[in-house]
């Protein structure tokens, strides 16, 4: 006999959170919220400065690997999302940005009702507790504590200077009327501590009654009979369940889980599955399809001064003196993710909304892959150019009809020339600004690239060796309408009843900024929708 | 079996302008197939003649549309030239581009090459325009556009009724901005109808690089080791084949296109497995995407006889008309009803515009595959067309057999936004003929009529009443990734020397007529085509 539940929810990321707490809020429905990893309580999630250790554990991280990218040299990138309460909101930079106003005007514009800005900001207030307080673009009072930095940083300071010396305006709020400038990031946490979907929203929702939170429990289908969703089949420690849903199933697995799970449950593209073995229930060639994401290439410069955060790594007493100082003040590097500021800008005066992020890192590192992130082993910072309309459109597939095994992903990243084109005007952006007056001080010699590389052929085969996944995935069950399309505006799956999807593969085009804000958003909006269309 | 350089299927708004681009060298070997025949019927060159060959079987194609289920299971009739010059033998000849942000929001889906800056010099060396040559406009190309030939009273008086509804004048739908109203300019040529025959096909035909085969019903393409190598298709005299040295190009329009790749087991596999079509490369976006324009129609009846009207119910007006045609080239047979327009915005924070309102000097009781009904009285239409819809359709086979018709499905209607156009639309058609301007010639609204009053009457009139607006787009959707059909060059993803070159590609619709920015999409692959063909 199976449990039966109002509402299944599976993945518990940062939408399967929001909408499991929101739906089992009034006490009316009973919610089952399944998450594949297990609690979130190994202590690096929660230390702001813990995500370079949580980027490479396995045991709350899913670790994917995409195929042989052709356009990277065949290069295979590595993937960390999370697989623990919190999904990637537990292992994420904590980056708090919204995205532009336009990018959401245009989700309407491409047929999606009720997804322009005016109609998606009270989502973004709803969710939000801003430190700052509340005016017209931010809320409080709402689960997301989303704060300002620690403090002023050295170097931080002076890139910043730098920016300004190079013609890039101060911002004091991206997520404010303009996105557009140089400035600090706000970030999800509360109290120098993570501020994860999981602490937000399910810590608050635990003791409901009518809530199950299982770990543990990997979403292997979902259940679909006469074109209706009924239930989720799910494997545990000791064998397969199955939990029956009377109203709805929630698709909550991120840009590579959700499509995944569909596929697995006989809804995509119908070759694919026969491929694979498993039974159509629905061909929907678009599910998989439109996967994008953004693309960053590094540029690292030793510093003159031992304050970045590789000293850190690189010295035991330094170490020492920092856990100290999190541990009686939070105070110090560990307090903050490392990532405190950065600017938008456009590759070209023409365009009518930014399309590259630039991220100031007060570090650099030799190594990031899915075995550790290593520091170089001295001084050093990084400008992180971010592509964030990149025009290439990839793909998640099944490997193998094995529930357990993680999707094939394909990115096609620098498909077109204005993809390289972009990058190549961010990376001479990045050395302008390090070679601003602010910066002087503190800038000896170009790691990365290095300053060999100098013509825009080398730069581009630099980026072609180095550049990975910003870690931003969208859009593989994108949303709108007719074939092209998986999800409506309403988020429900096309042409299956009493099934949706609530993540950030449901974005019809990635928005131009960090993706763990507008996914909550995603969430809340969801949610609301649902409680809607039950009365 | 006879060996080309180019093969072009159907010689439509883009394939003529093909098969005379990439013939025009002489160096290479061009076949154009055509389904239809010549376009030597009277009533193609009269501009007047639309309402004839909107349901002649001889020159068109005659398509159904499945029930649309928000249109209470009205089926859409489809009228597509099927004779020399496609549909551009057959339309209503208005020469409108759309709006330049449109352009641009192709750029914007991932489309190198095709925003406004881009695509603009391409209608420009189409172009051959009676006003001259200007930053927007060319002169000396191929397509003759036309000012409107004769100038009508009624049409005066509602470009009068307009400007005092509040809408701006606009001298230049295709200049600097579209939003407006105005006159129309049409692609004809001394008060004949300039089809893409008639401008591209005729200067061309003697060459004897290009073989032009009409009745020829293309009914594959093939591919051999992921490369097309020439076309099958069925003539009066059996089967034949064709090899391509160089590439396909399949121009057969948003519902030809689509159905020649399913046909040729390029599609969505599963659709092909129950047509029981062997699949040959697995395109899932063939077919999809369909979209179209949606209009209805606001008519009234007027004090005098100054409408097309009485062409269709008076046999002496209709002598009349025919007498002044033939012997002066003037009179009312030089038009084709579509006089003056209007662009607005039905929403003050849209950045362009979304609705088109048609103004016609005839007003019509059913535009079916019965034929055109004209009012048993003088009247004019005004008809609000949304050019923006939010529905995305379908082509698919109906059967494996290539001589049936595509099942196609548009899903008018879909959204509340879809809906609040039309709405917008017949409010403002309203607005425009209580203005002072038409007071004596207004006699009454004869439809949706004034007891349609309250929204849901409008919506529920503008479901039984509003069809298609003939522009149909996007069913081979140009862009990247797993969904799109071809490339911004127009390959098609994952298969070599083969092209998709009409509506078709369009990823998004474009607000204005379609005909004209096929011509364009025609004159840019060709450049590419041939660009293509000497770095090969």
């Amino acid at each position: 006999m199976s449990e039966e539940f109002d509402y299944i929810v599976t993945g518990a990321g940062s939408a399967g959170c929001v909408v499991a707490s929101r739906l089992s809020e009034s006490g009316k429905y009973r919610v089952l919220l399944l998450e594949a990893g297990p609690p979130d309580t190994n202590p690096w999630i929660h230390i702001p400065l813990g995500f370079a250790r949580t980027y490479v554990d396995p045991k709350v991280n899913w670790k994917f690997e995409t195929e042989p990218q052709p356009q990277l040299n065949n290069r295979k990138l590595y993937l960390p999302r999370g697989k623990t309460l919190g999904g990637s909101s537990s292992i994420n930079g904590m980056v708090y940005i919204r995205g532009n106003h336009l990018d959401y005007d245009e989700w309407r514009q491409r047929g999606c009702e009720g997804w322009d800005w005016d109609s998606v900001l009270p989502y973004f207030r709803k969710a939000e507790n801003q430190a700052r307080g509340e005016d017209e673009f931010h809320g409080v009072g709402g689960p997301l504590h989303v704060s300002d930095q620690p403090g002023k940083f050295e170097l931080t300071e002076a890139a910043l200077a730098a920016c300004e010396q190079a013609g890039i305006q101060r911002n004091p709020d991206f997520n404010g009327a303009q996105q557009e400038g140089c400035g600090y990031y706000q970030t999800t946490t509360s109290r120098r501590r993570r501020w994860s979907t999981a602490k937000a929203y399910l810590d608050p929702a635990r003791v409901r009654p009518n809530l199950k939170i299982q770990t543990g429990a990997h979403a292997t289908k979902v259940v679909i009979e006469n074109n209706r969703a009924v239930g989720v089949e799910f494997q545990v420690e000791d064998g397969r369940r199955t939990a029956t849903a009377r109203r709805e199933v929630v698709v909550s697995g991120g840009a590579y889980g959700s499509p995944q799970l569909l596929l697995l449950s006989g809804v995509g593209p119908g070759e694919h599955l026969r491929e694979m073995g498993i039974d159509v229930v629905r061909d929907a060639p678009a599910v998989g399809a439109n996967l994008h994401d953004h693309f960053n290439t590094n540029l690292s410069w030793r510093c003159a001064k031992a304050i970045t955060l590789n000293d850190l790594e690189n010295s035991w007493p330094r170490k020492i003196s920092a856990a100290i100082q999190y541990v009686l003040f939070r105070s110090g590097p560990m307090a903050s993710n490392g990532i405190h500021a950065g600017l938008f800008t456009r590759s070209d005066a023409r365009l009518e909304r930014p399309d590259l992020q630039i991220n100031i890192f007060e570090w650099s590192t030799l190594e990031r892959s899915a075995v550790r992130v290593k520091p170089h082993p001295f001084p050093g910072f990084t400008l992180m150019p971010v592509h964030l309309r990149p025009e290439g459109r990839g793909s998640v597939r099944l490997k193998t009809p094995n529930p357990l095994a993680p999707p094939a992903v394909l990115f096609d990243y620098l498909r077109t020339e204005y993809d390289v084109g972009a990058l190549l005007a961010a990376i001479q952006l990045c050395r302008k600004i390090a070679a601003q007056p602010a910066l002087r001080p503190y800038v000896m010699d170009e790691i990365l690239p290095g300053e060999k590389v100098m013509s825009d052929d080398d730069m581009v085969d630099y980026v072609r060796r180095t550049g990975v996944s910003n870690q931003h995935p969208t859009s593989s069950c994108s949303m709108g309408h007719g074939p092209n399309t998986v999800v409506d505006p309403r988020l429900r799956v096309h042409g299956i009843d009493g099934l949706r999807v609530a993540d950030a593969s449901i974005m019809p085009v990635v928005v131009g900024g960090n993706t763990n804000a507008p996914t909550i958003m995603i969430g809340e909006k969801c949610a609301s929708m649902m409680l809607d269309d039950a009365l | 079996m006879e060996e080309f350089d180019f093969i072009v299927t159907g010689a439509g708004s883009a394939g003529c302008v093909l098969a005379n681009r990439l013939s025009e060298s002489g160096k290479y070997r061009v076949l154009l197939l055509e389904a239809g025949g010549k376009d030597s019927s009277f009533w193609i060159h009269v501009p007047m003649g639309y309402a004839k060959t909107f349901v002649d079987p001889k020159v068109n194609w005659m398509f159904e549309s499945e029930p649309e289920a928000r249109l209470n299971n009205r089926t859409m009739y489809q009228p597509r030239g099927k004779v020399l010059g496609g549909t551009s033998s057959i339309n209503g000849m208005i020469y409108m581009r759309g709006h330049a942000a449109d352009y641009d929001q192709w750029r914007q889906l991932g489309n190198e090459g095709w925003d406004y800056e881009s695509v603009l010099p391409y209608f420009r060396k189409a172009e051959d325009n009676e006003r001259g040559e200007s930053e927007f406009h060319g002169a000396g190309g191929p397509l003759r556009v036309s000012n409107q030939p004769y100038e009508w009273e009624i049409g005066k008086a509602l470009l009068e009724a307009c400007k005092q509804a509040g809408i701006p004048e606009t001298p230049d739908f295709n200049g600097a901005r579209q939003e407006g109203c105005g006159y129309y300019q049409t692609t004809t040529n001394r008060k004949r109808r300039w089809s893409t025959a008639a401008a591209y096909l005729n200067p061309a035909r003697q060459r004897p690089n290009l073989k032009i085969e009409i009745h020829a019903y293309a009914t594959k393409v093939l591919i051999e080791n992921g490369s097309a190598v020439g076309v099958e298709y069925q003539t009066p005299a059996g089967k034949r084949t064709a090899r391509a040295r160089g590439e396909v190009v399949v121009s057969g329009g948003a519902f030809g296109s689509p159905h020649l790749l399913q046909l040729s087991g390029i599609g969505p596999a599963e659709h092909l497995h129950d047509m029981g079509v062997d699949v040959v490369h697995e395109l899932p976006g063939v077919g999809s995407n369909l979209q179209d324009h949606f209009n209805t129609f606001c008519t009234y009846e007027i004090s005098r006889n100054l409408s097309l009207n009485s062409l269709q119910y008076s046999f002496a007006n209709r002598m009349v008309a025919g007498a002044r045609y033939v012997l002066f080239r003037n009179g009312p047979m030089t038009g084709n009803g579509l006089y003056v327009g209007a662009l607005v915005r039905t929403d003050q924070r849209f950045e362009r515009p979304d609705l088109q309102m048609n103004i016609s000097a005839w007003s019509t009781i059913e535009r079916t595959r019965k034929g055109i009904i004209s009012h048993p009285h003088p009247g004019i239409s005004i008809s609000p067309v949304h050019l923006r819809p939010e529905a995305r359709g379908t082509v698919r086979l109906g059967s494996a057999d290539p001589f049936a018709p595509p099942k196609i499905h548009f899903d008018f209607m879909r959204s509340d936004y879809d809906m609040q156009v039309m709405l917008y639309g017949i409010r403002l058609a309203r607005q425009i003929v209580r203005q002072q301007a038409m007071q004596k010639l207004l006699v009454r609204e004869t439809s949706p009529g004034i007891t349609v009053r309250t929204d849901e009457e409008m919506i529920a009139d503008t479901r039984e009443r509003g069809i298609s607006n003939l522009h149909p787009v996007g069913t081979c959707g140009m862009g990247q990734g797993p969904m799109a059909v071809v490339d911004p060059r127009l390959r098609v993803h994952g298969l070599a020397k083969l092209r998709v070159v009409d509506a078709s590609i369009m990823p998004m619709i474009i607000a204005g007529n379609t005909n004209a920015p096929t011509i364009m999409i025609a004159e840019k692959a060709s450049d590419m085509i041939l660009k293509d063909a000497v770095a090969a």
